[in-house]
C-alpha cells in the first residue's frame, strides 16, 4: 500500500511532522495505534530494508493522517528528506490502542517523541468528556514541540525540562507524583525508564496506567517475533508481541527490569 | 493466475512458484490483512518443533546494510497446536502449505515429521540449518555424514508428503550437503538459510542482538545464494527451491536462471507485505516478454561463458 506525502516539515531541529494521504489508515477511530512506513520513496530501494513504526499522531481528514518523528538515525534522516507529492510504502493501522476513560480527570505523560500518540489520544479523551492534563518532559525547551496545538487540545499542559529552560525544572515524574491523586488513569509514552518511573508512581497510588511502548520491529504484523515484551500474567511471565498485543500495555503487568535492561 | 507460472514441484501443483519463506511469514494469518494469500504460490510456515518453544532473549533483530540480522530462536507453538489452531485458517486459502520443522535430536525430528506427515499439508521442509539455536539442528549441517543420518531417519517416517531439506550456507562446500540429501531420499532442497553474522553498536559497545550472532538475510546475501543455487544445480537432479535476498521479480528470475525450480521470499515480506504477489506478477510479464511458455523452462537456463 502506498501513501502520498501531503506535507513533510521540520519541527524544530530534531523532529519532523508528515501528513500522508491514506484513507485506510485515516479511517482509524481509536487512539494509540501505529503504522509502518518506508523511509524512501524509491520503490526499488533496499537500503534501509525495513519500514519504521510510528504512532498515528492525528487524523486530519477522512483521507489523511499525520505522524511525528524524531531524527535519530539514518532512517529518520532519509524520512526528513522525503518531498511533498512522493509516495511512501505504508502498512497499517497496526497494533492495539488506549482504552479511553469517559467523563474523568486523566493524565497524559509524554517524554520526548513519546508525545506522538498523545495528540489523537487527548482529542478523543476530551471528546468523551474527560479533563486532560498533559505532562510533557524533555531535556530542554527545544524538545517540547507543537505547544500551540497541545494547548488547544488539552485542559492543561505541564511542560517539564531537565535544564529548566521551559516550565518546571527536572524530570516529568516529579509533578506527576505530586498530583497523581487528581487522576483516574494515566496514559504514558516515552523512554522505557521514564515509563517505569511513572508506572511506579501509579502503582503506589493505585492508579490505572496504560503505556505505549516503542520496540524495534521488522514486520509490524506479528510474524517476525522480533519485538517481544515480557508481560507478567497469572501463569508467569509471557512474551507478547509489541506490534500485535501492544504497543499499548497495562503498565502494572510489564516486567520493567527486563524491559529496561535491553 | 497465469498458466505460465504454474509448476509441479515434487508432485504438488502450485499456482505460481513464489513461496513465502519460513520465519518471515508467521503462520500466514498475520499477513492476511495486507496481501492476498490466494495469490501466493505457497507458504512455508514458521519452523515447528515437537513442543512449544519460547525463543531467544531480546533484542532479536538488527537492521544491516541492505539486510537484517535475526536470532529469534525458532519460537513456535509446537506441532499439535499448529495443526489444531493455525492450519484450519490456512486451509481456507488457495495456496500450498509447506511446514518447516526442526528438532534438537534425531528423535525429535522424526517424531515431529511423523505428526506433520499425517496432517493436511502439502510438503515438509526440514530445517537443519538454523544458525541461532545450538540444538536447532545446525549440528546436522556440520558435515555431510550428519546430514545423511538425519535425512535417512526422517525420510523413513515421511511417507505421504514430499520432503524438502533446507541447507545451510555456513559450510565450505554446499554441493556435498545437497548430494547427501539426494542420496538419502530428499525430494528437494531449499538453498539457502541465513548466513551467520554479527553487528555491534559502537555507542553502547554491545552486540546489536542478545544472542551475539544472528542470521543475515535480505538483498545483502543474494549473490551468495545465487552462486550456491548454481553450484547445487550442477550437483543434484532433485529440484531446488532458491532463496536469499529476493525482493523483486528480477531477483527471483536470477534464481530460476541459476537453477531453481521455485523460489522463496523472506525478508522482503517485512519491507512490503505484497512482495510475493508483485514478484509473481513481474515474473509473468517477464515470461510473456521473453515468449517463454512456462517458468519451469527458465530453470538453469543461465547462458554461461
Amino acid at each position: 500500500m502506498n501513501a502520498q506525502i501531503i506535507s513533510n516539515a521540520p519541527v524544530g531541529t530534531k523532529f519532523g511532522y508528515m501528513e500522508l494521504k491514506c484513507p485506510e489508515i485515516a479511517s482509524e477511530k481509536n487512539a494509540g495505534r501505529f503504522f509502518m512506513v518506508s523511509v524512501r520513496s524509491d520503490e526499488k530501494s533496499i537500503d534501509p530494508i525495513l519500514k519504521r513504526p510510528f504512532a498515528i499522531c492525528d487524523i486530519k481528514s477522512p483521507d489523511t493522517f499525520s505522524f511525528l518523528y524524531m531524527i535519530v538515525g539514518r532512517g529518520t534522516s532519509l524520512l526528513a528528506k522525503c518531498r511533498q507529492g512522493e509516495y511512501l510504502g505504508v502498512t497499517g493501522p497496526l497494533g492495539n490502542y488506549f482504552k479511553l476513560e469517559k467523563n474523568a480527570s486523566v493524565a497524559l505523560a509524554a517524554g520526548g517523541i513519546g508525545i506522538a500518540p498523545m495528540i489523537m489520544t487527548a482529542k478523543k479523551l476530551r471528546g468523551q468528556g474527560c479533563r486532560v492534563t498533559l505532562f510533557y518532559g524533555g531535556r530542554s525547551a527545544s524538545d517540547i514541540i507543537m505547544r500551540d496545538t497541545l494547548e488547544n487540545i488539552c485542559d492543561e499542559l505541564v511542560p517539564v525540562t531537565e535544564d529548566g529552560s521551559l516550565g518546571i525544572k527536572g524530570l516529568v515524574t516529579a509533578p506527576i507524583k505530586e498530583r497523581i491523586s487528581e487522576f483516574r488513569k494515566v496514559y504514558a509514552c516515552g523512554p522505557n525508564r521514564m515509563l517505569m518511573a511513572v508506572n511506579d508512581i501509579c502503582s503506589e497510588a493505585g492508579t490505572d496506567i496504560e503505556v505505549s511502548l516503542d520496540e524495534h520491529m521488522a514486520c509490524g504484523v506479528g510474524a517476525c517475533l522480533g519485538c517481544l515484551v515480557a508481560v507478567k500474567e497469572k501463569t508467569g511471565t509471557v512474551m507478547k508481541r509489541c506490534c500485535v498485543e501492544g504497543p499499548v500495555f497495562n503498565g502494572a503487568k510489564i516486567d520493567w527490569p527486563a524491559l529496561c535492561r535491553g | 493466475m497465469s498458466e505460465r507460472l504454474k509448476i509441479n514441484l515434487c508432485g504438488v501443483e502450485f499456482n505460481n512458484p513464489v513461496i513465502a519463506a519460513s520465519g518471515t511469514f508467521g503462520y500466514g494469518l498475520e499477513f492476511s490483512r495486507f496481501t492476498d494469500l490466494n495469490k501466493i504460490g505457497g507458504i512455508s510456515v514458521k519452523g515447528i518443533s515437537l513442543k512449544e518453544t519460547y525463543g531467544n532473549k531480546m533484542p532479536r533483530i538488527a537492521e544491516t546494510a541492505s539486510g537484517m540480522l535475526n536470532a529469534i530462536g525458532l519460537q513456535n507453538i509446537g506441532a499439535e497446536k499448529f495443526i489444531s489452531e493455525k492450519l484450519p485458517f490456512l486451509k481456507k486459502y488457495d495456496t500450498r502449505i509447506i511446514v518447516n520443522f526442526w528438532g534438537k535430536t534425531i528423535e525429535e525430528y522424526t517424531e515431529t515429521a511423523a505428526i506433520l506427515d499425517k496432517a493436511d499439508i502439502d510438503m515438509l521442509e526440514m530445517n537443519i540449518s538454523c544458525p541461532n539455536v545450538k540444538e536447532g539442528g545446525i549440528a546436522f549441517s556440520s558435515c555431510p555424514e550428519m546430514t545423511e543420518e538425519i535425512v535417512k531417519a526422517v525420510r523413513k517416517v515421511v511417507v505421504h508428503k514430499p520432503l524438502i531439506v533446507k541447507l545451510s550456507p555456513n559450510i565450505t562446500d554446499i554441493r556435498l550437503f545437497a548430494a547427501a540429501c539426494e542420496k538419502c531420499g530428499a525430494d528437494a532442497v531449499s538453498v539457502i538459510n541465513t548466513l551467520l553474522g554479527m553487528a555491534i553498536d559502537v555507542e553502547t559497545m554491545k552486540p546489536k542482538i542478545a544472542n551475539i550472532t544472528g542470521g543475515l538475510s535480505g538483498p545483502a546475501i543474494k549473490p551468495v545464494a545465487v552462486r550456491m543455487v548454481h553450484e547445487v544445480k550442477k550437483t543434484v537432479r532433485i529440484p531446488i527451491i532458491g532463496m536469499g535476498g529476493i525482493a523483486f521479480w528480477e531477483d527471483a528470475a536470477e534464481f530460476f536462471l541459476a537453477g531453481a525450480s521455485a523460489v522463496q521470499v523472506g525478508t522482503a515480506n517485512f519491507r512490503d507485505p505484497d512482495s510475493c504477489v508483485k514478484i509473481s506478477e513481474g515474473l509473468d510479464a517477464y515470461l510473456e516478454r521473453k515468449t517463454i511458455n512456462n517458468i519451469s523452462e527458465l530453470t538453469g537456463k543461465a547462458v554461461l561463458y
